[in-house]
């Protein structure tokens, strides 16, 4: 019979495999050559593809990447957690918080490495475009 | 003329020239361009081309990725040519050879064989080469060592836990812990450059085995003071040569020193 500590418990053990989940499609489209959805500004349209071809925003491309990574991993906390309680629920709910964490600070350190050295270049101007 | 001779005649004007072969070389795959040399070679052994021809091939399999099957055509140039120019270009390229394969005597010995010769610019590039690759040999060794010491280093502290009564062969929270890292470092190697894949994957295994036998044997270990400072020194002791192991294993050795000298740039 499930109490109420281990009702908690198991909550968290979701959440965890869900922001690990979240947090694997994130590292995972950073570091391989995987096609995002590219966002151009200037154009205001979307594109799947590897490489933008001008100035283009990755965020909501890498963004839906992760939400892949959490749905995925959304069923396998809920029965996952069916199989624990006790101490394993327990010791399983602080495991998978580690793996968040470990993997937060991994990349974390991926994207200071990816920034640190980055010179941004400027887009080119339109076509057309009269300076006044 | 008879049949045979029209026949032999025909057979040799369909053997293109060795200038033919050599300047077609971007224009066919390199296997049939080695193919047409070996061809050419077999029909003109007395040809002054012929050293040349030989060391043509070699480089064309090291381009391949198959530097080993070049080998008997170099050691043929140093047998047939001994004391030419030829006879030292082999040399070299064979010294650079046993330098990939990691067969330090006979690359050393090809380099000091340059070293000593009073021509330059080859007494020069032996010279120049056994600087370089005396420390590599030592860098290897010392990497064999560190390899050595740290696969036994694991397997007594297993065998140690087994002892104390202890589940070796069940992971340990640490590696439980650790093994999303694991396998993310695993998943990033898949789109480095193959050095770089090697390194990170040595890493990443070597790092799990350390952590699993650590982790083994330390889970039930009695914590003072002085055992605690001794695993800290122990672990990192361990991070260090495992990381000179990868490094050195993948041949990055150089690239770290010259990135630290010159920077990321």
């Amino acid at each position: 019979m499930e109490t109420t500590n281990d009702s908690g418990l198991s909550r968290a053990l979701s959440w965890n495999l869900m922001s690990f989940g979240f947090l694997v499609g994130y590292f995972v489209c950073t570091v391989l050559p995987v096609p995002v959805i590219w966002y151009y500004p200037v154009e205001r349209s979307f594109e799947l593809a590897l490489k933008p071809h001008g100035l283009a925003a990755d965020f909501y491309g890498r963004l839906l990447w992760s939400g892949l990574g959490a749905a995925a991993m959304a069923p396998v906390g809920i029965l996952w957690k069916r199989f624990l309680s006790g101490d394993a629920l327990k010791r399983w709910m602080l495991i998978t918080a580690a793996w968040c964490a470990a993997l937060l600070m991994l990349l974390f350190g991926l994207y200071i490495h990816k920034l640190v050295g980055r010179v941004p270049t400027p887009a080119p101007l339109p076509s057309g475009y009269v300076p006044r | 003329m008879s049949l045979a001779s029209a026949l032999l005649a025909v057979a040799l004007a369909a053997i293109p020239s060795f200038d033919a072969i050599v300047g077609g070389v971007g224009a066919r795959p390199r296997t049939e361009s080695c193919r047409q040399m070996e061809q050419w070679l077999q029909e003109n052994p007395t040809s002054p081309e012929v050293p040349r021809g030989l060391l043509w091939i070699a480089r064309l399999r090291a381009m391949d990725g198959e530097a080993e099957r070049g080998r008997p055509e170099l050691e043929r140039v140093l047998r047939d040519f001994a004391g030419t120019e030829w006879d030292l270009r082999a040399t070299k390229e064979l010294a650079d050879l046993d330098v990939q394969e990691r067969h330090w005597t006979a690359a050393l010995a090809g380099y000091q064989k340059l070293a000593d010769n009073p021509q330059q610019p080859w007494k020069q590039i032996g010279s120049l080469a056994l600087l370089q690759v005396r420390p590599q040999r030592e860098r290897y060794f010392l990497f064999e060592g560190l390899a050595l010491a740290l696969l036994l280093f694991g397997v007594a502290r297993l065998a140690l836990a087994a002892r104390a009564g202890l589940t070796p062969w069940k992971p340990p929270t640490e590696i439980l812990v650790g093994a999303p890292v694991i396998g993310m470092l695993l998943l990033a190697a898949l789109a480095q450059p193959p050095a770089q894949a090697k390194a990170v994957q040595l890493l990443a295994l070597g790092g799990a085995f350390l952590v699993w036998a650590n982790g083994a044997l330390l889970s039930g270990a009695r914590w003072t003071l002085p055992r605690r400072i001794l695993e800290s020194v122990l672990g990192l002791a361990q991070a260090a040569a495992l990381l000179y192991c990868a490094v050195v294993a993948a041949g990055l050795w150089d690239n770290l020193v010259h990135t630290m000298i010159v920077g990321v740039e």
